[in-house]
């Protein structure tokens, strides 16, 4: 893919982020009780599933980026924006995340559907 | 792959020169790992700072996996006179991220250096390779049933304990001063020779990781924030998981009352009764971990205070808002909390929050986490604030006094403010100091905006300076004008130390304002 291309991608991808925005307010429903914190049952054992999940999700699921799930963004914009960073995101290096585990992940979100709590919102 | 870079050369370095250490390198480390191509460079030159990223264009990244590989590729670049900027994981966010401090100069990417070596958990201690993340050390302690606590900066999962404890990074649970809790390292020198810090030089010794201090002149600060050698293992400690934990808010509603709310916690400080690494995070800063600021305000410039009011109102925060927890067996936790509810009595104010009045809501959810040494990333929602991924750090040092404390806030804000930009800050409590964190959030998509944010971190850096204030820790742009508040004979003793360990200066020139 050339150059001028790929940008033209993430042009596209990052109007259509932009139009799905952050979600405007991350606080839960105020709850009453106990904290729950993560043990190791959350750690995946799949190495692209870790990624997403403890990397993607972490910031992707929790208002702080924009919603990414059920929104059939191209893999490739996926990767881009990975690569690159996109404004306030960070770029990951091949070092951090190699281009297999990559195209897994970008796979995983390009076809992931719009969880439960994401379609209410 | 094509190569599609026009190699950005460090100065003084010509491209056949760097051509040929390019070809040495490549023969050392094989070609995969060595790259050039806008493609795979593009992750190493994205910045948020003022700075234009031609000024920190890499020439090239090279990922190196051992002690001999390092050893190598200094020797190469001794050679060919070309600098090396070693990173770790690369996420010092606001400080320079993965980007060399000057331009042309060859990343040393650490981040397949990444093996627990080991983790005693009768010690409590920890042996790591660079590229370890926080995230990687937290799944081993679970995986494995070691009841250790981490001690992590806001961005954890993605950062590393090797890079933040060398650039003096600070964490929120009682091993929040990471330095200090940092023991024993080994360091590739330029020569190539691999010092052991510590006891570590002492053969067959079993006490590097449980005896900072060794024997002699005590050299590992030396290699933290500096040039003068590669670090490829550092030694940390970790914390016992205590039986109980008690982490707990205070909401303060004006914004004058940080004066109060410094005095009342150094005592509790000092005296251990709040062990932890304990944040006063102002209203901006507690909001922007949760909402955009377009929520309730859609114009440029400043926030106005009546908007702020709002938010605290409505999104049930304080103008100040500390963050503190508890920790040890049942009963030291509640002698030391009926301790902390009288100290907030006698100020006549404040709002103590427990978890049994918010449950897992944010943002007592996050700090909770990081006060226990859990892997969060909801901090990163201060870089939608104001959104436009431009974001620098300014964390001058203060008295833990409240008078000091509020000085420094109304020089702060009065200096933002003229440059239409956020005091978003928190104090982070240590014993006898704050490191006081102030967020200079900007639109970096904005030209304007972003030389606003570098007038206004310029004069923030001097006018704090011509005051007695200077920051423990600055992104890469601002280098030489911290290093000069701390002195000229500061200055002149950090570059002869750059000339004998380092006389052909090829270790990241420029960092904390050190040349050869």
């Amino acid at each position: 893919m050339s150059r001028k291309s790929k940008y033209s991608l993430l042009a596209v991808a990052l109007v259509a982020l932009a139009a799905c925005g952050s979600t405007s307010d991350t606080t839960q429903a105020p709850g009453k009780g106990k904290l729950t914190y993560l043990g190791k049952e959350s750690i995946p054992k799949d190495k692209a599933e870790m990624v997403f999940q403890q990397t993607c999700m972490a910031c992707h699921a929790t208002g702080v980026g924009p919603v990414i799930l059920g929104r059939d963004l191209p893999p490739e914009a996926i990767k881009l924006f990975v690569r690159h960073g996109n404004r306030a995101m960070p770029a990951f290096t091949e070092a951090m995340i190699d281009n297999e585990t990559l195209d897994r992940v970008a796979e995983m979100v390009s076809k992931s559907k719009a969880p439960a709590t994401q379609a209410a919102q | 792959m094509t190569d599609e870079t026009q190699h950005a050369l460090p100065q003084g370095v010509s491209p056949a020169q760097f051509e040929a250490a390019l070809g040495q390198l490549r023969a050392l480390l094989g070609p995969e790992n060595v790259l050039t191509s806008d493609e795979q460079l593009a992750p190493y030159t994205k910045v948020m700072m003022s700075d234009p990223d031609e000024k920190h264009m890499p020439g090239a990244a090279v990922l190196a996996t051992s002690v001999e590989q390092v050893q190598g590729v200094l020797k190469i670049c001794n050679q060919f006179k070309t600098p090396v900027w070693p990173i770790s994981t690369g996420r010092n966010f606001g400080y320079g991220s993965a980007a060399p401090g000057t331009r042309g100069q060859i990343v040393l990417d650490l981040k397949h250096m990444n093996k627990i070596i080991e983790v005693d958990p009768v010690l409590c201690t920890a042996l790591l390779e660079p590229g370890v993340t926080y995230q990687q050390l937290w799944n081993y302690l679970k995986e494995n049933d070691i009841p250790l606590w981490l001690s992590c900066p806001a961005p954890s999962a993605i950062a590393g304990p090797v890079g933040n404890t060398l650039d003096r990074g600070v964490g929120y649970t009682p091993y929040g001063e990471h330095f200090m809790m940092q023991c024993g390292m080994e360091v590739v020198l330029a020569n190539g020779e691999v010092l052991r810090t510590g006891m570590g030089g002492v053969e067959k010794s079993n006490t590097w990781q449980a005896f900072k201090w060794g024997y002699g002149p005590y050299l590992d600060g030396i290699f933290t924030q500096s040039n003068y050698g590669v670090v490829t293992k550092l030694g940390i400690w970790l914390m016992p998981q205590p039986p109980a934990y008690k982490p707990f808010c205070i909401q303060y509603e004006d914004e004058g009352d940080i004066d109060t709310i410094v005095e009342m916690l150094r005592p509790l400080k000092l005296n251990n009764i709040v062990p932890n690494a304990a944040v006063i995070a102002n209203v901006m800063w507690e909001a922007a971990a949760v909402i955009p600021r377009s929520k309730y305000y859609d114009g440029t410039g400043t926030t106005p205070k009546e908007v702020l009011e709002e938010i605290k109102q409505k999104e049930g925060m304080g103008a100040w808002n500390v963050y503190a927890a508890l920790y040890g067996t049942p009963e030291q936790v509640e002698v030391n909390w009926n301790i902390v509810k009288k100290a907030v009595e006698a100020t006549g104010k404040g709002k103590l929050i427990t978890e049994e009045d918010t449950g897992d809501r944010e943002p007592f959810r996050y700090r909770a986490q990081l006060m226990k040494g859990d892997m969060t990333l909801q901090e990163f929602g201060l870089y939608r604030w104001r959104g436009g991924g431009g974001s620098m750090w300014f964390a001058p040092v203060s008295q833990a006094k409240g008078s000091e404390t509020k000085a420094q806030m109304e020089l702060a804000q009065e200096i933002l403010n003229e440059y239409g930009l956020d005091y978003v800050a928190e104090f982070i409590v240590g014993m006898r100091d704050m490191h006081h964190i102030v967020d200079v959030l900007f639109d970096r998509s904005d030209p304007g905006e972003t030389a606003r944010a570098h007038e206004c971190f310029t004069k923030l850096l001097s006018e704090f300076g011509k005051r007695g204030y200077a920051v423990y820790r600055v992104n890469t742009g601002f280098m030489e004008q911290t290093a000069d508040l701390y002195g000229k004979v500061k200055r002149d003793v950090d570059q002869t130390l750059k000339r004998a360990l380092d006389p052909n200066g090829i270790i990241a020139p420029g960092k904390s304002g050190i040349f050869v």
